[in-house]
């Protein structure tokens, strides 16, 4: 606070005080006070009130320099009346208990949040979990009668395995606690793994794999990069063209990474929509049919007339976030109605793996 | 004969599990009183421990722990959790494996082989028969991956080397197209429909190269097969 803003703050008591001043000036100068004294008793006057008011203002700007910082570092802010040490002057007072108890009864609706969230997460692990059971139990009754019915029905569940999975890797998203284990994978293996648990999806849609250049290892958490590749995979599936579709798996050495890519010869991305592909909700002109679904409800009811899933625009922007925390990098290249590549960059160093 | 022990609670898993390791030609038991286990395993006395860790009652870990106080015999866990902890936390205590639910089947069947030939390396072999195959005259040589008839000999591509194995594990029966291609991905040849008929064109051209002209015989809407 400037010298200027804190005299404009209290010119009343200024004004009062050199009214004062001047109505005691005239009553001395009529008590017969001579001029130089009166000039001398107005500099002693002027001295004590100029530096009070140098005084109080320091102590004010003191009280709101230590307000401003505590507040600058604090996390998360509605601790604030909690934190910071209790005020003397009265007025302070006042806003000041006003103010810790609308921060507490914040903080209190954000805990009651955060718990059920938390409670809400932990039913759907559970529920993954219970649903497991079914789905194992289908895929090895299939298994262990394989017709051409039963392999339509794997391929069934393999799709309720990637939405399944979908929803689990959403719902650890937001976790404080890290789930990750790091460690050396084969890109080879991972994407055979992939493969397999997708096989009668891919062999009923027609699919042909190509997987030759795929020589290196990361270092990265096997089950996050498997299911990044799932959704690849299905995104792959549902935005294929009218031409049997094609996947090419291939890593190579660029620049301090590894990059894998996975690439298909489907319907492509236009170029005005690939820099927002990986945006929370995104749905794009995509699908079968004319006309642009900008909006998630559009999407469904034109999913629902083709017969196709309802896009929820939810599968690159998971990846993206997983990406993200994982420290791999993600990047979508696109010819419109012919190709769509995306790029994970694995970092050769382990050391820069460990930020999160 | 292995003798596998299944430890799992739900009954439709236990039962189709059993069913497909007895297909492989293991000799399967299943726990289904889930009380005392650890003796249970102990008057089993199995090769090979596959344990689930949602139990009734207890948990997998625990019987592990038990288990490990008097055995040394491979541990596989079977689970629907499959945080990294978890994954830790069954190595850590004695397991030697992990596979989560939905299973992949090949590679729990690969696993479930690999643990066993680390405790039995000549007992557990099942693998597939590398030795020379033969129908009607002609020869097929997997090891250096050629037909052979008559001193003439055609060398094959790996798509076509695998094909050609499949159909001579089946003389005389018709193949499936999807058993194929399936056969194929199970053995990192991801091809599609158009792909296999055309290693098949290409299959029928070398044979006749051999002088054999009606090797292989479309059987429209169902297959492929070796004429007897």
């Amino acid at each position: 606070m400037k010298l200027f803003d804190y005299m404009h703050e209290i010119k009343g008591v200024l004004l009062v005080c050199f009214s004062g001043g001047l109505f005691f000036t005239l009553v001395l100068a009529a008590f017969g006070v001579s001029a130089a004294q009166l000039i001398l008793l107005w500099m002693c006057f002027c001295l004590i009130l100029f530096s009070t008011l140098v005084c109080c203002w320091q102590k004010k700007r003191r009280r709101l320099s230590y307000l401003r910082d505590t507040f600058g570092v604090l996390e998360p802010k509605y601790l604030m009346a909690e934190i910071a040490d209790a005020p003397d002057s009265a007025l302070e007072q006042v806003y000041f208990h006003m103010l810790q108890r609308a921060l507490k009864s914040m903080a209190d609706q954000v805990a009651s949040s955060q718990r059920q969230t938390r409670e809400y997460r932990e039913f759907l692990e559970q529920w993954v979990h219970e649903i497991k059971l079914p789905v194992t139990g289908i895929e090895l009754l299939c298994e262990n009668n394989k017709t051409d019915v039963t392999r339509r029905i794997l391929a069934q569940t393999q799709r309720i395995g990637q939405d399944v999975e979908k929803v689990l890797f959403y719902a650890r998203l937001g976790v404080a606690e890290k789930d990750y284990l790091i460690r050396e994978i084969s890109l080879r293996e991972c994407v055979m793994n992939v493969l397999t648990r997708n096989k009668q999806l891919l062999i009923e849609n027609n699919v042909s794999v190509h997987t030759e250049n795929l020589s290196h290892k990361v270092y990265s958490d096997s089950r996050w990069v498997s299911f990044l590749l799932t959704q690849l995979i299905s995104n792959s599936l549902k935005y294929k063209s009218a031409r049997p579709l094609v996947l090419d798996f291939a890593s190579r050495d660029a620049d301090g990474y590894v990059e894998l890519s996975v690439t298909d010869n489907g319907v492509g991305i236009r170029q005005s929509e690939l820099p927002r592909i990986f945006d929370k909700g995104f749905v794009g002109s995509n699908g079968r049919g004319a006309g642009a679904a900008t909006r998630m409800g559009a999407a469904t009811r034109m999913g629902a007339a083709t017969g196709m899933g309802a896009a929820t625009g939810m599968g690159l922007y998971l990846c993206a976030q997983l990406c993200e925390r994982l420290g791999i990098g993600i990047r979508a290249e696109s010819e419109w109605k012919r190709s769509t590549s995306i790029c994970l960059y694995f970092p050769k160093d382990q050391t820069v793996m460990t930020q999160n | 004969m292995l003798k596998i022990l299944l430890i799992e609670d739900d009954s439709l898993i236990r039962e189709e599990l059993k069913t497909l390791l007895s297909n492989q030609g293991y000799q399967v038991s299943g726990v289904t009183d889930f009380r005392d286990v650890p003796r249970q395993v102990r008057e089993a006395s199995p090769d090979l421990i596959l344990l689930d860790i949602s139990l009734p009652g207890q948990d997998g870990y625990q019987v592990c722990t038990a288990v490990r106080s008097f055995s040394a015999v491979p541990i596989l866990f079977l689970t629907g959790r499959d945080t990294a902890m978890d994954e830790l936390q069954a190595l850590t205590l004695g397991g030697d494996d992990y596979v989560s639910k939905p299973y992949n089947i090949p590679v729990l069947l690969a696993r479930i082989g690999a643990l066993l030939r680390r405790g039995a390396p000549a007992a557990a072999a099942a693998g597939t028969r590398s030795c020379p195959m033969e129908h009607r005259g002609v020869r097929l040589d997997t090891v250096t991956g050629t037909l052979t008839k008559d001193g003439k000999s055609v060398e094959l591509t790996k798509t076509e080397l695998k094909i050609m194995y499949l159909l001579f594990l089946h003389p005389g029966e018709i193949v499936p197209r999807a058993d194929i291609i399936e056969y194929l991905w199970d053995n990192e040849i991801h091809t599609d429909d158009n792909t296999l008929s055309v290693n098949v064109m290409r299959l029928r051209e070398k044979l006749r190269a051999l002088g054999e002209n009606d090797f292989i015989q479309t059987r429209r809407g169902m297959g492929y097969q070796c004429e007897n």
